[in-house]
């Protein structure tokens, strides 16, 4: 949708007395908006137009046309097909109904605790293959050890949970095995790890059903300290299969003159969930005590949880869709308060709310802060949001460089990740558009879109080199989840991409430099077992950074719950501090690099290990 | 174009109602007058006011110079639905009346007018009228004898009387929904008035070919009104306003091609009038848009001493700045911006986050507060536009979208 401005010799005349602030500009720009839409048949899309500001579309468009390799720097290699995975997100062609749109979260979970990341895709079919009772099949694949995986889905029992639309990990039982929650249209489905290969639908008996909303993004976290990790749960749109919107019928159903599916404007949000654990493998359902129950049943995406304000306490950040984030800063005991506004992290650098979906988390500047980028709708950037402390965040998607090699594409899946292991975390994001018409339209807008690679220039600027890390991320795709964790217990990050449309991609960095890195593994004791939220401070010389194990994130995803460290040339880790979600803080010191720690609270490193290099390995 | 009485007559009969000291009779008859005003005023507190009537008949009928009780009589046949009845009680009270200016016989007179409008006397009507309304105080009765002259004045095609009193009434009472309506009618009527006659002088006239573009657009019919345009340049290349108009239009297509015709329109416009501030503005914006910061800054700049007053190139500016990371140089921009354009969000937005870094917490709470507002009332406004275009079938399509 184009912005415009009113002839001004057309003339609004300025109103006295109590409509004195309704300037006559102000009328002006309704005005032109009203006429604009009259004449072009535009209606609402998700988010708010934001054009590319100066400067930045010339480097667009140098960078866009930069090719060739990027120096000390890896490709990004598409192994898909080597690792044996055969799965295939069932789609609709036309996906006439917004919930065919939003499936596709990835999930990376070591359910058998063997040290090696499995994945699991969630699955969804379309309408019309659910109004004739077809389920799709999720699928859970064990990490072979040799750059392969086994389908063990049957096995597992997580094959058909629900109409999945992504997947989280955390340990609702405190027994140390790794639980799996997936968000369904029509509420959550949490499986409990029997530790035996095998896996049980708990939804019930852990008091969950009760969640029958449009769950998407979902994200455990233990907001009061007591040991066991709680739940959040946001939820998307009103919809349902019994009374289905038509197909490009009203106003919020068009886009770019062409017939699409209707929403989320124009459709009813779903308030949100904050289920607090009840220590025996129970929830509770605390969602308006705490303050984080969305009256305004705004359209929620994704959760995850942190502590943006390094105040001890975990606050919780919350994508809306159009509509401006949540940032519920927390007070330790169970009380919420949205900060998003004041905090800078609401809407973009003009005020204007955005089309928020996907999530990553990091401390890419090494300021001992967490900041955050957002992804969004093609006629948006996606946005950074640079952690000043205090609950005090910067809007730096333009002088980062993010904003210009991101607008035109729509972003679901975001992460930051250290491709190279220098020590500098890079930006990786996965595109596609919401509507496969939009092919038809005669514009440069296609349904297929490629990923995006920004690399950390280590002075708080990224370039981008979508173009220069290999040719598997300029292919084109409808993706959606994303996830990224050392699948093959090398040292190096892949990523795994869950598309909307067709089989999945997994990409996995080769070439570069030889660089070093460090990767732990944290158990709490005292804290909830997974040790969610816990975080790692490393120092190597005079490379520090921040990891934290997350919950959730990217888009509806799950990243490896291990925190991984890149270090250059660095070959020890002087130091590395673990503060535990409970206060305490733990402090290794001197350890060699390129091994995987695993750090129990209280006792230190209690398992180091050197890669297990396989000739099998992609 | 004629309002509803919305008003009571105990306000006017109220008014004027304890006044019976003011008999011209004498002896029993002045006995026999005071007892009928008071049984009147008897019924009058009991809210029969038909039983009032004949008790004030029986009193004018012993003094009929008395303008309290002519006027009250007026008043209550007027509200009881008897305007020609009224009418000669009225003028009654009115030629008996002291003083000229009489307080309180305004409204009498307002009344009279209304009276003699129900009964097709319009002349004398629109003259008592006229009297009345700039001599009244209150407000609610101003404004719906004020509507009732502006739809005589509409009646006759005396548009330009109208507007004057639809200016009066503006003022007094800005968010009245009737009166907005009566404006916007109003305006309306006389630009189809002028439209008229100046298709009827010039038809063939770069003017004509303007206003018309000007019709189109304000129809949703872009290109229509780009042709107009068009017309009225081959016309007259030197139109005022013409190649900015034409731009404004051109300039929202997504079409690069007509995007790039839209800047040389601009230009035009600027080669027509070197300080056309709003085609510096947009010339400003655009070379923004395509990366050129040195130049767009030098054109905010220009465009902000052609028009310290405009709110849109200050902002503009003040965003510039920001970017070159002048923030300093900024605040003092957007804290002209608010005070010019108080309704603008973004300015709001811009300004709290610029003081929120400074530290400046409650004058960022303040401003975040003002943009929380404008923002809600945009955006109930743009709602409302969107409700306006859609047809009643589409409006219930999208009533059966809702899940």
């Amino acid at each position: 949708m184009q912005t415009s401005r009113i002839n001004p010799r057309i003339g609004v005349r300025r109103i006295a007395g109590a409509s004195k602030m309704l300037t006559a500009a102000f009328l002006r720009s309704c005005i032109a908006v009203f006429i604009l839409c009259m004449s072009t048949g535009a209606t609402a899309q998700m988010g708010t137009p934001t054009p590319l500001p100066p400067a930045e579309r010339k480097k667009a468009e140098a960078e866009s046309k930069a090719t060739g390799a990027l120096a000390n720097y890896p490709h990004l290699v598409d192994i898909t097909d080597s690792t044996g995975i055969h799965f295939e997100h069932l789609s609709s062609p036309a996906a006439k109904f917004i919930a065919e749109s939003m499936s596709g979260g990835v999930a990376l979970i070591d359910y058998d605790r063997d040290g090696w990341p499995d994945i699991y895709f969630t699955n969804a079919q379309s309408v019309e293959m659910a109004l004739h009772g077809v389920k799709a099949r999720s699928a859970l694949f064990h990490n072979n050890h040799d750059g392969t995986f086994t389908d063990v889905t049957e096995k597992a029992g997580v094959g058909y949970p629900c109409w999945a639309m992504g997947a989280v990990v955390g340990d609702y039982n405190n027994d140390g095995w790794p639980d799996l929650l997936v968000t369904c249209l029509g509420g959550v489905v949490l499986y409990r790890n029997n530790g035996d290969g095998t896996f049980t639908d708990v939804t019930k008996a852990s008091g969950l059903a009760g969640d029958s909303g449009w769950a998407t993004g979902a994200a455990f976290g233990d907001y009061d300290g007591d040991g066991w990790a709680d739940l959040f749960i946001s939820h998307y749109v009103d919809f349902h299969l019994d009374n289905l919107p038509v197909f490009g019928s009203g106003k919020s159903c068009k886009y770019l003159g062409l017939d699409v599916q209707c929403g989320p404007r124009g459709l009813k949000g779903s308030p949100d969930n904050l289920y607090h654990s009840n220590g025996d493998g129970t929830f509770t359902d605390v969602s308006k005590q705490s303050g984080v129950d969305d009256p305004e049943r705004r359209y929620g995406l994704t959760a995850i949880w942190s502590d943006f304000d390094n105040d001890g306490k975990l606050d919780l950040f919350v994508t809306n869709d159009g509509q401006a984030n949540y940032l519920y800063q927390g007070d330790g005991a169970g009380k919420f308060v949205d900060v998003a506004l004041t905090s800078g992290v609401a809407a973009n650098e003009d005020g204007f709310e955005q089309a928020n979906m996907g999530v990553a988390l990091g401390d890419y500047l090494h300021t001992g802060r967490m900041s955050l980028v957002l992804s969004h709708f093609d006629n948006e950037y996606a946005a950074l949001y640079r952690n000043e402390g205090g609950m005090n965040f910067t809007d730096a998607s333009i002088v980062s460089g993010i904003a210009r090699g991101t607008q035109g594409y729509v972003g679901w899946g975001d992460a930051f990740v250290d491709f190279a292991n220098d020590g500098w975390e890079d930006f990786f994001l996965v595109n596609g558009h919401v509507y496969p018409q939009v092919d038809s339209a005669h514009t440069a807008t296609r349904y297929l879109e490629p990923k995006l690679l920004f690399v950390n220039q280590q002075d708080g600027t990224f370039r981008n080199a979508s173009n220069l890390a290999g040719e598997a991320i300029q292919i084109r795709q409808v993706s959606r989840g994303l996830a990224v964790g050392d699948l093959f217990n090398d040292g190096k990050m892949e990523a795994v991409i869950e598309n909307l449309v067709g089989k999945p991609m997994i990409l996995r960095p080769e070439g570069g430099p030889q660089n070093h890195w460090v990767s732990f593994q944290l158990e709490g004791v005292k804290s909830n077992r997974l040790a969610l939220n816990a975080r790692v401070r490393a120092t190597a010389g005079d490379l520090v950074q921040l990891g934290e194990v997350l919950s959730g994130g990217s888009y509806l995803s799950q990243h490896d719950l291990r925190i991984h460290f890149g270090l250059g040339r660095h070959e020890r880790l002087d130091q590395a501090e673990v503060l535990w979600p409970d206060g305490k803080k733990e402090m290794l010191t001197n350890l060699p690099t390129d091994r995987f720690y695993v750090v129990r609270e209280g006792q230190g490193v209690v398992s180091s290990k050197l890669p297990e290099h396989s000739g099998k390995l992609p | 174009m004629i309002a509803k009485l919305g008003i009571a007559c105990a306000g006017f009969v109220l008014l004027l109602g304890a006044a019976s000291c003011l008999s011209q009779a004498t002896g029993d008859k002045q006995e026999e007058f005071a007892a009928h005003i008071q049984k009147a005023d008897g019924y009058l507190r009991d809210k029969q006011p038909a039983l009032a009537i004949p008790e004030f008949q029986a009193a004018v009928a012993i003094d009929p110079e008395n303008v309290d009780a002519q006027a009250n009589l007026g008043v209550l046949l007027f509200f009881q639905g008897k305007a020609a009845d009224s009418i000669p009680h009225f003028r009654a009270a009115l030629a008996a009346r002291k003083e000229e200016r009489q307080p309180g016989l305004a409204k009498i007179q307002g009344l009279l007018g209304m009276a003699e409008s129900r009964t097709l006397d319009f002349a004398d009507a629109r003259k008592d009228m006229e009297a009345a309304f700039p001599a009244l105080q209150e407000r609610r009765f101003q404004v719906q004898l004020g509507l009732e002259l502006v739809g005589l004045y509409t009646q006759s095609g005396d548009l330009e009387k109208a507007a004057l009193v639809i200016a009066q009434l503006r003022k007094a009472d800005p968010d009245n929904a009737e009166v907005l309506y009566a404006a916007y009618r109003t305006y309306s009527d006389l630009a189809g008035e002028s439209m008229l006659a100046l298709s009827l002088a010039a038809p063939d006239s770069a003017q004509m070919h303007q206003l018309l573009a000007h019709e189109d657009t304000r129809q949703g019919n872009t290109n229509g009104a780009i042709a107009q345009y068009r017309k009225a340049i081959a016309v007259d290349p030197h139109l005022p306003g013409v190649h900015f108009e034409l731009a404004e239009l051109l300039q929202t297509s997504t079409d690069e091609t007509i995007k790039k015709e839209a800047e040389q329109e601009y230009h035009a416009a600027l080669r027509e009038n070197a300080q056309d501030e709003k085609s510096i503005l947009r010339l400003a914006e655009i070379d923004g848009r395509k990366g050129n910061i040195e130049q767009s800054y030098k054109e905010y700049t220009k465009a902000v001493e052609l028009q310290p007053a405009d709110a849109e190139a200050k902002l503009g500016l003040a965003k510039t700045l920001i970017e070159m990371n002048q923030a300093d140089k900024a605040l003092p921009l957007l804290e002209d911006t608010v005070q010019l354009e108080p309704t603008n969000a973004t300015a709001h937005y811009r300004l709290a986050t610029l003081y929120r870094k400074m530290g400046r917490v409650d004058d960022a709470k303040r401003e975040m507060d003002f943009y929380k507002k404008f923002k809600e009332m945009k955006e109930k406004l743009l709602a409302l536009y969107k409700e306006l275009q859609v047809q009643p079938k589409e409006i219930r399509a999208d009533e059966q979208d809702q899940p």
